[in-house]
């Protein structure tokens, strides 16, 4: 139960004469106390073109903050609007709008906290490796991050759950519409969708639970952050290989690129994991033509869904390479210290080890400087043997 | 709020601070309905604090928590600090001189924004002017935001138990030493932080302590606090009223050195354990020719950690039990998950029927391993624990010390005194604070003549040369030993302690108890030897005597006779305050009145309390009634004997 005083501070100090001109350092009392004029000059003056910098990328990291905000509220929205979409009607104008929307900003915010994290890379070369004022941008950018990696996998659930409506609605068409359309490439008329159900290649396998994130493709991104800076090659959300990173093998870009050849029929029937959007979609594309010829009523419809369902998937595998960049970012987050006063524990064992460098020294340098004495003592007494002999 | 105990009081408090205490800070309880950081109702800012006030935070916030509270940056006040403009700080420390100090002279040169100052404890009028004068002199009174004292002066190391944080405290109470401004001092300064627990809880208690000495100066000052501070206690409804229960360390001197026999209890005793953190050495492959001792170090949460919170006051064999059941448990369920995620590719189409099964195990998979990996730290902190139970023999002590305390040789001064000799003088049990506890403990429970006394401090002197000769810092421990022997001597030759058997009462166990301990051990014997985890079976023969016995100790004797309001006990002797009354309020006419029951109770000892203690009150909690525990300090029996050690 805090009492506010700040009232009762500031009626007391206005009553004081704002008498600058007498000297403060008495008061201060403490050895490292400088002038008023100096504290004048501070206050007036930032030191450094760094810290002007600092102020500007403080906000900078106002605006991605407020900008995640809005993200969440869109979310939100989008939440509700997925959770209270009924079987009957099919209003999925407004959900994709949202989703549309909802993934570029995120891709803005992608590349805006991207930029933001290399100013500071920059900056932090000019303000010295621990600097606090680096320190203190440092974690703001990671709990801007965190921030981030909260609001991606809150929009990743939401199209989960999109993704299981549709197909939930597609079943209940199939029941009411009856089965008659056979004999396609599959006995079920819609054998994808049971696949689509299951958590598409990028939500990750079983054994790797640990990773926050639960993507395949983590492995293939540490390979990356370990061999190149991250800057350089980081994954684009439209599979467009980066320049310069040929090494790199993403499993999404990888299908993408693999779906733009030829189609090949023995990847996606002997396929035995999961199939990405894109399959199902070529699929489709294919058994349009059988298909066709049967004249099937709602035939247009199913199509329709089978898209629809397929941008969704879309969407959440061009967001897979942002969920990869997070999950490395957030297992980096978490190792940090756990306690508060572990920072100072660290500065002791520091002290402590520095001090013992130290003592090391001195005695290295002692020992050095008895051997030194020793050998200039030998030479002497040889120099006065050699000078004594032939005199 | 939902949770009315004292932590997460004090959380919210901090929370509200950290909201720069605006008016409509909802302190928000959920971290998840936390705006993001950054934004206007969350912003970005830095924290400042002093030795003092960051052991307060470190117990109930992890810097993680810190940073989603948009805290970027978290200083010692005295360390070397760097400018960083424009965000704003929030100083928290105590009210002091050299604080107040620093303070103006960071607005002066202008090292952050603008500063939110809060004190832990109240700030003085004086100080106050003082430091207005510094900030005016310097041009930088627009740089302050705020001032806020925030009554938060302890810690809170669990829901119910927190400590004042005062060092040595029992010896600044009982040191001849002390002037009376001294005391005057220290006990203003109990008061203050007791009035801060108080203000946080937002309830005004009833005090009731024993007459005379420092509980008394305490409570009084107390009192007449609360009731000058009636706005900040503008908590109506207080039907149901705390009891504050202030007692003094020397009417139980037994507690503290006798040995404990549950598993928070021992973590404390033989273990490094501080502010909830547990660090002990580990030996690795002692086959090897240089056995590597690594250094193990645990931050345990006491409400958070479900395993610990649910076994912390047990006795260690159960825990170990447990402790060995869940993690089969959770192994089991872990394999049926990973041979369910991984038959994926069996005959039946997994993506079909089970994907969301599938979806549900892979989910629930982090969470149970993270359970796994917090029964494994607590496997390792048990297995420490059964190392030095195991070379110290704790039971043998603990069995001894209680049958004493109980009064168990009450009538047979000789065999208490034979037996006491025996266990002293077998220098391969225990090591000497061992002994010295146990003597302490057979000092302070029975008559036993001088002559007597004389003849097993020899003995302890004997063997502790013995002792001494192995190890050099035993002999050290050895002259503060019998150092606070004399000491506590010196009380019992001045009647301070009173006659002990009696203040502690046997808890009526029925004779099947003995029974029934026999048939837990061996049935713990056989789950021992077949478990996987296989946690030294061989030595749970030697732990079994920690089950069973059960005696309160005075603190929880105290408490049970005031809630119960039990005639002839402590209920009519011991004073009773109210800060709503003016004046003492005169108990025997309360007791022919109708009392509404207590539903919460809140005790304090002055001098320094233990984790034995604590543990003992809580087999009063129930339902219906909870009990926080709080002292000056919280100490473990090594630093008590220290303490004792000085004044000899």
């Amino acid at each position: 139960m805090a009492s506010d005083r700040t009232n009762e501070f500031l009626s007391l100090a206005q009553s004081l004469p704002s008498a600058a001109e007498s000297s403060i350092a008495p008061l201060l009392g403490s050895s490292h106390t400088p002038s008023t004029s100096s504290f004048v000059a501070a206050r007036s003056a930032p030191p450094t073109p760094a810290y002007a910098a600092l102020r500007e990328f403080h906000q900078t990291a106002g605006d991605i903050s407020r900008d995640i905000a809005s993200t969440s509220a869109l979310l939100a929205e989008l939440t509700t609007l997925v959770r209270h979409q009924s079987m009957l009607q099919d209003d999925s104008a407004p959900v994709n709008n949202l989703v549309v929307r909802i993934k570029t900003s995120i891709e803005n915010l992608h590349s805006r906290l991207d930029q933001a994290s290399k100013v500071l890379q920059t900056q932090k070369r000019q303000l010295g490796k621990h600097s606090q004022a680096g320190q203190e941008a440092t974690n703001l950018v990671d709990g801007l991050q965190a921030e981030f990696a909260q609001a991606a996998t809150g929009f990743k659930r939401v199209l989960q759950q999109r993704t299981d409506n549709l197909k939930e609605t597609d079943d209940r068409q199939r029941q009411v519409y009856g089965n008659g359309d056979h004999d396609g490439f599959h006995d079920d008329p819609m054998p994808d969708m049971g696949l689509l159900a299951a958590p598409p290649p990028v939500y990750g396998d079983a054994s790797n639970p640990h990773a926050s994130f639960m993507l395949d493709l983590t492995s293939n991104l540490q390979q990356q952050t370990g061999g190149e800076p991250t800057s350089s090659s980081l994954p684009r959300p439209h599979g467009i290989a980066a320049p310069g990173s040929g090494g790199l093998e993403y499993g999404v870009r990888q299908r993408k690129l693999g779906n733009a050849g030829t189609p090949d029929a023995a990847n996606f029937y002997g396929h035995t994991g999961p199939l990405t959007p894109l399959d199902i979609q070529r699929m489709e594309e294919e058994s349009g033509l059988t298909q066709s010829l049967q004249l099937i009523p709602d035939q247009d419809y199913m199509q329709q869904r089978a898209d629809a369902m397929s941008t969704v998937e879309t969407n959440i595998v061009e967001l897979g390479t942002i969920f990869n960049k997070l999950a490395v970012m957030v297992s980096e987050h978490q190792e940090m210290v756990q306690r508060v006063e572990d920072n100072v524990e660290d500065a002791n064992t520091n002290i402590s080890l520095s001090l013992e460098t130290l003592t090391d020294t001195l005695t290295n340098l002692r020992s050095n400087r008895q051997l030194m004495l020793r050998l200039f003592s030998v030479l002497v007494v040889f120099i006065i043997v050699f000078v004594i002999g032939f005199a | 709020m939902k949770d009315s105990s004292l932590k997460s009081a004090q959380l919210a408090a901090v929370h509200r601070m950290l909201a720069f205490n605006e008016v409509d800070g909802t302190a928000y309880e959920n971290e998840y309905a936390l705006p993001p950081a950054g934004s206007s109702h969350n912003q970005w800012k830095i924290l400042i604090y002093d030795a003092a006030c960051q052991a307060i935070i470190s117990p109930i916030l992890s810097v993680q928590q810190l940073r989603r509270r948009g805290v970027t940056l978290h200083l010692l006040l005295n360390s070397e600090r760097e400018p960083i403009p424009d965000v704003p700080v929030i100083y928290f420390c105590r009210p002091t001189k050299q604080n107040l100090a620093i303070i103006a002279q960071d607005c002066a040169k202008g090292l952050y924004g603008r500063a939110h100052l809060n004190f832990v404890t109240k700030l003085d009028r004086s100080l106050m002017e003082e430091f207005a004068k510094l900030v005016v002199q310097t041009g930088s009174l627009e740089s302050i935001a705020s001032v806020h004292d925030q009554y938060l002066d302890y810690v809170c190391m669990e829901k119910r138990l927190f400590s004042l944080h005062k060092v040595n405290s029992y010896v600044t109470y009982n040191s001849s030493g002390t002037t009376e401004e001294m005391m005057e001092q220290a006990m203003t300064d109990i008061a203050y932080g007791l009035f801060s627990v108080v203000a946080t809880l937002g309830q005004i208690p009833v005090i009731r302590c024993p007459r005379g000495g420092a509980p008394e100066m305490v409570a009084r000052q107390l009192n007449r606090m609360i009731a000058e501070h009636p706005t900040l206690l503008r908590n109506k409804s207080s039907l149901t009223r705390p009891l504050l229960v202030i007692l003094d360390r020397n009417a139980d001197l037994i507690t503290p050195v006798q040995h404990t026999s549950t598993y928070q209890a021992l973590i404390d005793d033989l273990l490094r354990h501080k502010a909830n953190r547990v660090e002990f050495e580990v030996v690795q492959d002692p086959d090897a020719k240089r056995p590597k001792t690594i250094l193990k170090r645990f931050d345990l949460d006491p409400d958070e950690d479900a395993f610990y919170s649910a076994h912390k006051f047990q006795p260690f064999p159960e825990a170990i039990e447990s402790n060995g059941t869940e993690l089969q448990e959770v192994t089991t369920r872990e394999q049926a998950i990973r041979s369910k995620a991984g038959g994926s590719d069996a005959r039946n189409d997994p993506m079909a029927s089970g994907a969301t099964d599938l979806a549900n195990a892979v989910d629930s998979l982090p969470a149970l391993l993270d359970r796994k990996k917090q029964l494994e730290v607590h496997t390792s902190i048990l297995q420490a624990v059964m190392n030095e139970v195991a070379t110290r023999d704790v039971p043998q002590f603990y069995e001894l010390e209680s049958s004493l305390a109980t009064g168990a040789y009450r009538n047979d001064l000789a065999k208490a005194k034979k037996e006491v000799l025996a266990l002293v003088s077998d220098e391969t049990k225990g090591n000497i604070d061992d002994k010295i506890r146990l003597v302490m403990v057979y000092t302070l429970t029975t008559a036993a003549k001088t002559a007597d006394l004389e003849e097993v401090k020899v003995t302890l002197q004997q063997v502790g040369d013995i002792l001494g000769a192995e190890d050099k810092t035993a002999s050290t421990r050895l002259a503060s030993g019998i150092k606070a022997l004399q000491y506590l001597k010196q009380l019992r030759s001045m009647h301070m302690i009173p006659s002990a058997t009696d203040m502690l009462q046997e808890l009526q166990t029925p004779s099947s108890a003995s029974e029934s301990s026999s048939t837990m051990l061996s049935s713990l014997m056989a789950k021992a030897t077949t478990q996987a985890t296989g946690l030294l079976a061989k030595a749970t023969d030697r732990v079994a005597s920690m089950l069973g016995k059960i005696h309160k100790h005075h603190a929880t004797v105290v408490v049970e006779n005031l809630c119960e309001m039990a005639q002839g006990s402590e209920d009519e002797t011991y004073l009773y305050l109210d800060p709503k009354v003016k004046g003492d309020v005169d108990i025997h006419k309360l007791r022919g009145m109708n009392r509404a029951a207590i539903r919460n109770v809140i005790c304090f000892v002055i001098g320094g309390g233990s984790y034995g203690e604590y543990q003992n009150l809580q087999m009063l909690a129930n339902d219906r009634l909870q009990i926080g525990y709080g002292s000056t300090e919280l100490l473990d029996a090594g630093s008590f004997l220290a303490q004792l050690g000085q004044l000899g």
